[in-house]
């Protein structure tokens, strides 16, 4: 009877465990620890790069981008187009806000009531443009970001592959830049 | 045991490790050349850093390097495309001063001339350029600072930041002449163009750049000078430099200045 109950804790706590493994409600969970890992980094390689190169674009962020306007793109380092992006944010809710100042302040519900006129001011076109800047910038923020950092990583990759191979055609025992030394690599 | 040791330095000798600590200027060379002929903008942003630390290598370790006069003309023509026509001109008039000895392309030369022009210089101007930096052996000694004496000498305030960050590179290798000195100092403080170029029209010694100079300039480079200390917050600096503008300059608008430096300066 114990027994029984022992293996159902470990069978909860297990399922438990690979459960909380995923790190995001994404559905690819995240199967190693980048932040033990030390990368091998190429001496060139600036820290905006390695940063671009070591970030990618999961679903959380979706939601994130909608909370901060031009999210993506600032985490693609492309600040430009991510302060642009949270001002025509602002831009659509400011609409928004007015639109719903004019509701509250001069409906004249009570009025439309007795005579049976539509007189309510709301403005339809600012509703609508504020709406499409909303949504418009969150979806440019998410499609076009996204876009943006596999460009960029696309192009960092090129650019070392290329040099890397063009260095190792020069290969040379007498350049200097190479050190004589003596490596042993253990894998298990 | 000799033979354990044999095998030991043989082993030593087989294995390398590539340090990579720079790409060679050959690499960045050709690289360069792969992707001007591209002309992808994005592609190009992303190697602007290694240009400049390229540049800042050829100049500072490796200036006799086989690659450099085709990097330099290279860097000209990306800098071009890039649309920064004040680096694009420095690096061309480099290769011009210091390597004229390698063949580049004649469509360098229409790139060099359009570069130049859009830095604020006239067709003239920039054939009196060419003559003097011609007159710059390859091999002369301190070559670049007979170069960086052309190019300041243009008084051109384009070129100045970048110019600057050139004539430092060199601090530590060569005892800089007084001009350069005297320039980088009044380059700091931000003196403009014309009145650099009235103070450098002066045989300028090692001492101070306000012993050297008339009073009115005197005045401007006392003045300019205390405001920047004041900016960087360097307090000390500020008021030794309001010290001597006492002692120097005693006008009813010198009392009033020195007045709002010492409050500023409290």
């Amino acid at each position: 009877m114990f027994q029984e109950k022992f293996h159902l804790w470990i069978i909860i706590f297990t399922f438990i465990s690979v459960m909380s493994s995923a790190q995001d409600f994404d559905i690819y969970p995240r199967l190693q620890d980048d932040k033990i890992k030390t990368p091998g980094i190429n001496a060139n390689m600036t820290a905006d790069e390695f940063s671009l190169l070591s970030r990618n674009i999961r679903m959380m962020d979706m939601p994130y981008s909608l909370i901060v306007p031009g999210y993506i793109h600032f985490k693609a380092k492309d600040n430009t187009v991510g302060y642009t992006l949270l001002g025509l944010r602002i831009a659509g809710y400011t609409g928004l806000a007015i639109n719903a100042y004019r509701l509250i302040i001069f409906d004249k519900r009570a009025e439309n009531i007795i005579t049976g006129k539509n007189n309510l001011k709301q403005d339809q076109n600012l509703f609508i443009t504020s709406s499409i800047l909303i949504l418009g910038s969150w979806l440019f923020d998410w499609i076009h970001g996204k876009y943006r950092l596999e460009k960029k990583q696309e192009l960092i990759r090129y650019k070392y592959g290329i040099k890397l191979q063009l260095e190792k055609s020069q290969r040379n025992y007498s350049q200097k830049n190479y050190v004589p030394s003596l490596m042993l690599t253990y894998k298990f | 045991m000799k033979n354990v040791y044999l095998i030991i330095i043989i082993l030593i000798l087989t294995f390398e490790i590539d340090a990579l600590g720079q790409f060679s200027t050959k690499t960045e060379y050709l690289y360069l050349k792969h992707i001007n002929t591209q002309s992808n903008k994005l592609l190009m942003k992303q190697n602007i850093f290694d240009v400049e630390k390229t540049l800042f290598h050829i100049i500072k370790n490796d200036p006799t390097g086989t690659y450099n006069g085709h990097f330099l003309s290279e860097a000209g023509r990306f800098y071009h495309k890039m649309n920064i026509p004040q680096k694009s001109y420095i690096c061309y008039s480099l290769q011009k001063a210091l390597y004229p000895n390698d063949s580049i392309a004649s469509y360098h030369e229409r790139y060099y001339k359009t570069a130049a022009m859009q830095t604020g210089l006239s067709l003239k101007q920039i054939e009196k350029t060419d003559s003097l930096l011609a007159q710059i052996g390859p091999s002369a000694n301190g070559s670049y600072i007979m170069w960086l004496r052309i190019m300041v000498f243009q008084f051109n305030k384009k070129n100045t930041e970048t110019l600057y960050k050139l004539s430092q590179i060199n601090e530590q290798k060569h005892a800089l002449p007084p001009w350069l000195m005297h320039w980088q100092f009044l380059t700091t403080i931000n003196i403009k163009e014309k009145n650099k170029s009235e103070i450098l029209q002066i045989q300028l010694s090692d001492k101070p750049i306000f012993e050297q100079v008339d009073n009115k300039i005197s005045k401007k480079v006392f003045r300019k000078a205390i405001r920047t200390r004041i900016k960087q917050n360097a307090k000390a600096e500020g008021k030794r430099l309001l010290k001597k503008y006492k002692q120097k300059h005693n006008s009813f608008s010198d009392h009033l200045a020195q007045t709002i430096f010492s409050i500023r300066l409290f």
